[in-house]
């Protein structure tokens, strides 16, 4: 007899060298003792739970800053925070909204779950994956560190210039901005660097390309998209950064340049990025979905083409956002058709969502009932964006709270409720925890009456001509009602995130009930292990032969005695994380590649990145050379070949 | 390509089929600076199209010499880099290593032709946006020459250590494919700098 399992009801071992081999695994692949061995952790599962908790921090933060600010607009002539805060508070909120929550909660989905649907051990640089979380933590912490030093960017998550050049911004305000993002935005490219090889060279064996699930595809989409779109926003900040510090001239009409380059440059990163954190979203949604209607998503095909097609046509949309700052017609109207265009294979995913429930036997638990969420407010979001892609139509509510109501319908649609979602569907794979139905339907009940009440009385007051960022209106304007049912569902949603997280608290304490490992019945082979996954993903090598491995019956676990490489990594004989790479279309197998575990040179580099911008942000030249010494030291020692 | 090149790769099944990891990372990293790249050239072709005089009245054109002599330097380096790589591939590991000495001479000389431009250009980078642009693309150019030199170092001083061999040159390889993208950050910066149509 075999001492393994032959299908994908649970991967245990069935003899005592199997249960040896599955204690061996556990050793080698747990983390290493004490505080630095928590410290070094590089696995993808250490690595995407720390980013999806520290997002989720970030989220709450971001999120008392918006009450802040509604309570401050609730009634007119208000002085609840002043003029200078509220700049701050809208900068900081979009800016905490964007680059430290959506992308790397999405992020953090992506690099725990992708090798687990993928069949694969780990990521396939997993010391780059720890440095992206730190850079991001860096950045992140960087960028509300100016706060304490009461200089929090000011000037919209956008940085506009010439606001934000040197003589109309002279404080460290925008130094922080720039430079805490410049830092985000290296962690989101290393990440998308690790997702796209992952997605071709660690599946599973038999997973071929057209096999693998909708989550992945929509990573890998979204990672190539940040591979185009991130690197000209870092050029961007890094020629404002020069402008502000050294009085180069690239914004400074006076001096030759053209402040709308800003604009194009931001836009060329800042339109992608709105699809970069929705298809990954988008890509959780398929995968509750399918659960949910226990079938498979309708169109999976057209879907897949969708998410590729809008991820290349969303390249072609910057413009859009440009309309008022005299742009030819003709061009203006040759974006307005792109923007159009997009809507199609919008279009195709919602019909596919609403065809795969029309068809499915639905299970309405808290999961799918944001999806449905996501799916009338994407829906919405989309509408508007229609609307706002045509240029007149835009040159009447350009800057005004219409926009607001338009991007919260899609972000909030698009990426939150997806995110949230997400958190009960993926709960018992990350922790092992399951949140209880009861509150997960009033949070999501609270959180869809609050989002409605609190962002569609702002299209009225968009066309009612109240504009963007200010910080009071004088009474007798007509927006006095709607600003206050607008805070009013602020205050609901706030309650709504504050059950969810009490749910998520309460799913972790310790007489909670622990999850089984496929509590739902899933269709991809993440559900094959146990909840949540050890720290070997899989003890022995998934074979995949359709993208429902779960429910097709005959994908298998590889069989040890007739393949090498897959007793190989069974049997931990060479006390080395190792893990199979295959080709990248058909997913054979080709080698076996051996894998770091534990490092603290990408929490060093990071420090050393810190100490320059720290060196830079104070023209202190003693620290940017430290700082830069210490990066060429870290960097080497890294890459030394056998130093971990 | 033969994953062999990796100490930690190993074949299955009758002959690797794929790149390794490693060169899987460093062209996506070429993607992204190249995108980078692309980025800021297209950020200068811009630049340039606003301006009614180029160079500006009063602004004298850069040495071509310096630009010409770094942009040969980095192309011979580039080509001894990938030079080492065959000879190590064909068991020369020792006239690999030779050559790869070479290669960082050539790459150091073409970064003390850069920092040359630099120091001696004839005006200031705050004084129009033709010397912002000439500043960032040399500064940008060597900046990279500077880290393929030390890439080059490194590999030159793993060489010594007989860490890479005939059997075992991932690093090497990964040197050879980073030089493209630096070779062409360098003839990007001598196009923006020279090759503009004066107006």
């Amino acid at each position: 007899m075999s001492d393994q399992p032959q299908t994908f009801q649970g991967d245990q071992p069935h003899s005592p060298q199997g249960v040896a081999d599955r204690e061996a695994l556990d050793q080698l692949w747990d983390q290493q003792p004490g505080f630095t061995g928590w410290l070094g952790q590089c696995n993808h599962k250490a690595v995407g739970r720390r980013y999806i908790f520290t997002a989720f921090v970030f989220m709450l933060v971001g999120g008392a800053m918006a009450m802040l600010m509604r309570t401050q607009l609730a009634v007119p002539d208000n002085d609840f925070v002043g003029a200078e805060t509220f700049n701050q508070l809208f900068t900081m909120h979009g800016s905490i909204m964007m680059f430290l929550f959506v992308v790397p909660m999405l992020k953090g989905f992506l690099i725990y779950f992708m090798p687990l649907m993928l069949g694969a051990r780990d990521m396939p640089m997993p010391r780059l994956n720890a440095f992206g979380y730190w850079a991001f933590l860096g950045g992140g912490l960087f960028l509300l560190s100016s706060f304490l030093f009461g200089a929090a960017p000011d000037s919209g998550w956008f940085a506009y210039v010439p606001l934000t050049r040197q003589e109309f911004n002279p404080g460290l305000n925008l130094d922080f901005w720039l430079l805490g993002v410049v830092m985000i935005e290296i962690s989101g490219i290393v990440g998308a660097i690790e997702v796209v090889v992952l997605f071709f060279r660690f599946r599973a064996p038999g997973m071929t390309i057209s096999r693998v699930p909708i989550f992945a595809w929509s990573g890998m989409v979204a990672s190539a998209m940040i591979l185009f779109a991130f690197p000209p926003l870092v050029i961007g900040t890094l020629l404002l950064e020069l402008d502000r510090k050294i009085g180069t001239a690239f914004y400074d009409a006076a001096g030759g340049g053209d402040p709308l380059l800003w604009q194009h440059l931001f836009w060329w990163f800042g339109h992608p990025e709105v699809y970069i954190q929705l298809i990954p979203a988008l890509g959780i949604a398929a995968a509750i979905t399918s659960v949910a209607c226990r079938r498979r998503m309708a169109a999976r095909t057209p879907v897949i083409a969708s998410v590729v097609a809008i991820g290349i046509l969303s390249f072609g949309l910057w413009v859009h956002h440009m309309y008022a700052v005299g742009i030819e017609l003709l061009s203006t109207s040759l974006f307005t058709a792109a923007s159009f265009m997009i809507a199609i294979p919008s279009g195709v995913i919602v019909m596919a969502f609403i065809a795969t429930m029309w068809w499915g036997r639905i299970r309405f638990d808290s999961s799918m009932l944001y999806v449905i969420g996501f799916i009338v407010i994407f829906v919405l979001g989309g509408i508007t964006g229609v609307m706002v892609a045509i240029v007149p139509f835009d040159w009447q509510v350009h800057d005004t709270y219409f926009i607001v109501a338009h991007m919260h319908y899609v972000m909030v649609g698009g990426s939150l409720f997806p995110i949230l979602g997400g958190f009960h569907h993926f709960l018992p794979k990350l922790t092992g925890a399951m949140m209880t139905e009861g509150l997960g339907k009033w949070a999501f009940a609270l959180n869809f009456i609050g989002f409605n009440l609190a962002f569609f009385p702002q299209h009225i007051l968009g066309m009612f001509g109240m504009t963007r960022r200010i910080w009071t209106y004088e009474e007798g304007l007509g927006w006095e009602g709607l600003n206050l049912a607008s805070t009013a569902g602020s205050y609901i949603m706030g309650i709504g995130i504050l059950l969810f997280t009490i749910n998520l608290l309460l799913a972790h304490r310790r007489s909670a009930p622990r999850a089984p490992a496929d509590p739902w019945g899933g269709d991809t082979i993440e559900w094959a292990t146990d909840s949540p996954a050890p720290n070997f993903n899989y003890q022995y090598v998934p074979v995949v032969e359709s993208p429902e491995p779960m429910w097709d019956g005959r994908s298998r676990f590889a069989e040890a005695g007739t393949e090498g490489w897959a007793e190989r990594l069974d049997q931990p004989r060479r006390g080395v994380r190792e893990n199979i790479a295959t080709t990248g279309l058909d997913a054979e197998p080709d080698h076996v590649i051996a894998l770091p575990g534990h490092s603290l040179w990408p929490l060093f580099l990071t420090i050393a990145i810190m100490v320059f911008l720290v060196g830079v942000l104070l023209d202190a030249v003693g620290l940017i050379g430290i700082g830069l010494v210490a990066c060429v030291g870290c960097a080497a020692a890294w890459l030394w070949p056998g130093v971990e | 390509m033969s994953t062999r090149i990796s100490r930690t790769a190993f074949p299955v099944r009758g002959g690797p089929q794929g790149a390794p990891i490693g060169v899987w990372g460093i062209w996506m990293t070429i993607v992204v600076l190249g995108t980078a790249l692309a980025g800021l050239v297209v950020s200068g072709v811009y630049l340039y199209w606003g301006q009614d005089e180029w160079p500006p009245a009063g602004f004298e054109a850069p040495v071509l010499t310096r630009g010409a002599l770094a942009l040969a330097l980095s192309v011979g380096a580039g080509a001894l880099v990938v030079a080492a790589l065959r000879t190590m591939r064909a068991g020369g590991e020792r006239a690999a290593g030779h050559i790869l000495l070479g290669a960082l001479l050539a790459a150091t000389g073409c970064l003390a032709f850069l920092v040359l431009d630099l120091v001696q250009a004839p005006w200031h980078w705050d004084e129009h946006v033709y010397a912002s642009l000439f500043y960032v693309f040399v500064g940008y150019a060597a900046t990279f020459v500077a880290v393929s030199a030390l890439m080059i170092a490194a590999v030159l001083v793993q060489r010594v250590a007989g860490m890479i061999d005939t059997g075992r040159h991932l690093e090497l390889k990964v040197t050879a494919i980073f030089w493209i993208h630096t070779i062409a950050t360098v003839v990007a910066a001598f196009a923006m700098v020279h090759l503009l149509p004066h107006r």
